[in-house]
């Protein structure tokens, strides 16, 4: 293994909060499905153990300065040994858009642990049901809380809402706390009645 | 369900206010155009917004005119005249309106329903004419909706599912000859629009549906018990949990946009969706709480 300090961009010593931000930052950067169809894919995948395995390693040892490598079990990656194989087909069939078939065979399955929550979750998300989505990939969550596939797909489930509020501010929109705007509001309402007339 | 798709008005340049009205108008003599002056009286805001989305796709200027009309006899309006997207939204606006009192002629009865069925009941041998599959593809959606009201369906993504699915059909404007992304991307907005105008429509009515018993999706999910509390601490309860659903379908929905090869109406358009929906839905979420405060 290399320098778990090298892998993710920061200095040694640093705090647990440079790690995690430093971690966050390179995951978005090698995200597998950042690379889908694309020649960086395994590229980006080889990378992305290298960071889990650093991550998981800086963060087993935070504080106590030191330590055995351990083996990496508990943050995202494409394909890892957590995820079961007997859901391998529907995450290809979720990426693939392919959501009858991916329906089915999580009906169809008896296993119902936490990655079935997950994946329920993700097809909710493809088919547009946001708010079923955020149940179940919560559910996910509190059954394995150390599964950062599960917390990551919260994140951005929770993030993709809010950017929309963001994109709004940054085009202006205000929201009319002060008295004057509430006024100019209720002059329009008042205007558009006139203009009716 | 309607009166929620509206701009922002105070943030409008004057000539966006023009422009708006100008589509508002152009519906409303489309309608008289093509199906006489009887259904004119269906005419809403909400229909605007889909004749500006699907009027930012053409590519030629609009064919404004200034003119007089019977309902506003001092000022001469702008009007938005000969584009397929004002006939194809003034359209769909009917078709809804037909739907809807046949709706309320089922449920409620009384004369006015029954009156606007009769009234429409040629406009829609038209339309059914014009547009055989999504007159049916619509019906059975509505019918769905029914169902599920029927069953008291205590999942509010499965119960806005038809409603949104419809508002997809209304978007898909296949007979504009979009090509095949720009019909999903136009559906994508319209099912986000769908579910948007469901929840807040339903959050808005919570008083309303609790106090007459009648079916609300919200108060099943999470469970509102009338004794055990009061509708403020429900609406606190749960306020947050709708604000992410309804950013949600906003977020979906401006992204769609974002993708669309927009040729006109592009401020206009945005001031609706990056303000005047946004604005609505900070009203809606505002009320019934603390901060519910009428201005002086």
């Amino acid at each position: 293994m290399k320098n778990p300090y090298e892998v993710l961009g920061i200095k040694e010593g640093a705090s647990i909060e440079e790690i995690k931000a430093a971690y966050k930052e390179q995951v978005k950067k090698y995200h597998p499905d950042l690379h889908q169809d694309n020649p960086l894919y395994e590229l980006a995948q080889e990378k992305l153990q290298e960071i889990n395995e650093a991550y998981d390693y800086l963060m087993k040892n935070a504080g106590r300065g030191g330590g055995s490598y351990g083996s990496s079990n508990n943050a995202y990656s494409g394909n890892q040994s957590r995820q079961s194989p007997e859901f391998r087909q529907v995450r290809i069939d979720i990426d693939r858009g392919n959501l009858k078939a991916a329906e089915e065979a999580l009906e169809r399955s008896s296993n119902r642990g936490a990655e079935w929550y997950f994946l329920k979750g993700m097809l909710f998300l493809r088919k547009g049901w946001y708010d079923e989505a955020v149940s179940h990939v919560q559910t996910a969550v509190s059954m394995d809380p150390g599964n950062m596939e599960y917390r990551m797909a919260m994140n951005s489930i929770i993030q993709a809402s809010s950017g929309y509020r963001t994109t709004a501010y940054g085009r202006g929109y205000s929201n009319m706390n002060d008295e004057l705007c509430r006024m100019l509001q209720c002059y329009c309402c008042a205007d558009l009645l006139c203009d009716c007339i | 369900m309607l009166g929620y798709v509206v701009p922002d008005k105070p943030e409008l340049k004057i000539r966006e206010f023009e422009l708006y009205s100008g589509y508002y108008c152009g519906l409303c003599k489309s309608v008289k155009q093509r199906y006489g002056q009887l259904p004119r009286i269906v005419l809403n805001y909400d229909s605007v917004f889909l004749a500006l989305v699907l009027g930012a796709l053409g590519s030629n200027i609009e064919n404004i005119k200034h003119e007089r009309c019977p309902v506003h006899p001092l000022k001469k309006r702008t009007v938005v005249y000969n584009e397929a997207a004002v006939d194809y939204a003034a359209d769909m606006m009917l078709l809804l309106a037909y739907f809807n009192l046949m709706d309320e002629k089922r449920d409620e009865g009384g004369i006015k329903p029954a009156a606007g069925v009769i009234m429409l009941k040629k406009t829609y041998k038209k339309l059914m004419k014009s547009y055989p599959e999504k007159c049916i593809m619509i019906q059975g959606k509505l019918e769905e909706l029914a169902d599920l009201e029927e069953q008291k369906c205590a999942s509010l993504d499965r119960a806005a599912e038809p409603f949104a699915k419809l508002m997809e059909e209304v978007f898909s404007a296949e007979s504009l000859g979009y090509d095949s992304k720009t019909l999903e991307l136009l559906g994508k907005i319209g099912y986000h629009t769908g579910k948007w105008i469901y929840l807040i429509d339903a959050y808005d009515d919570l008083e309303e549906n609790a106090a007459n018993g009648s079916y609300n999706p919200l108060l099943l999910q999470w469970d509102y018990q009338p004794g055990k509390e009061s509708m403020t601490d429900f609406r606190e309860r749960i306020k947050e949990r709708i604000e992410f659903n309804l950013l949600f379908y906003l977020a979906e929905l401006s992204k769609a946009w974002d993708q669309l090869d927009v040729q006109r109406n592009r401020e206009l358009t945005e001031n609706i969706i990056y303000s005047g929906l946004l604005r609505k839905t900070e009203e809606i979420l505002k009320k019934g709480t603390s901060e519910d405060e009428k201005p002086l």
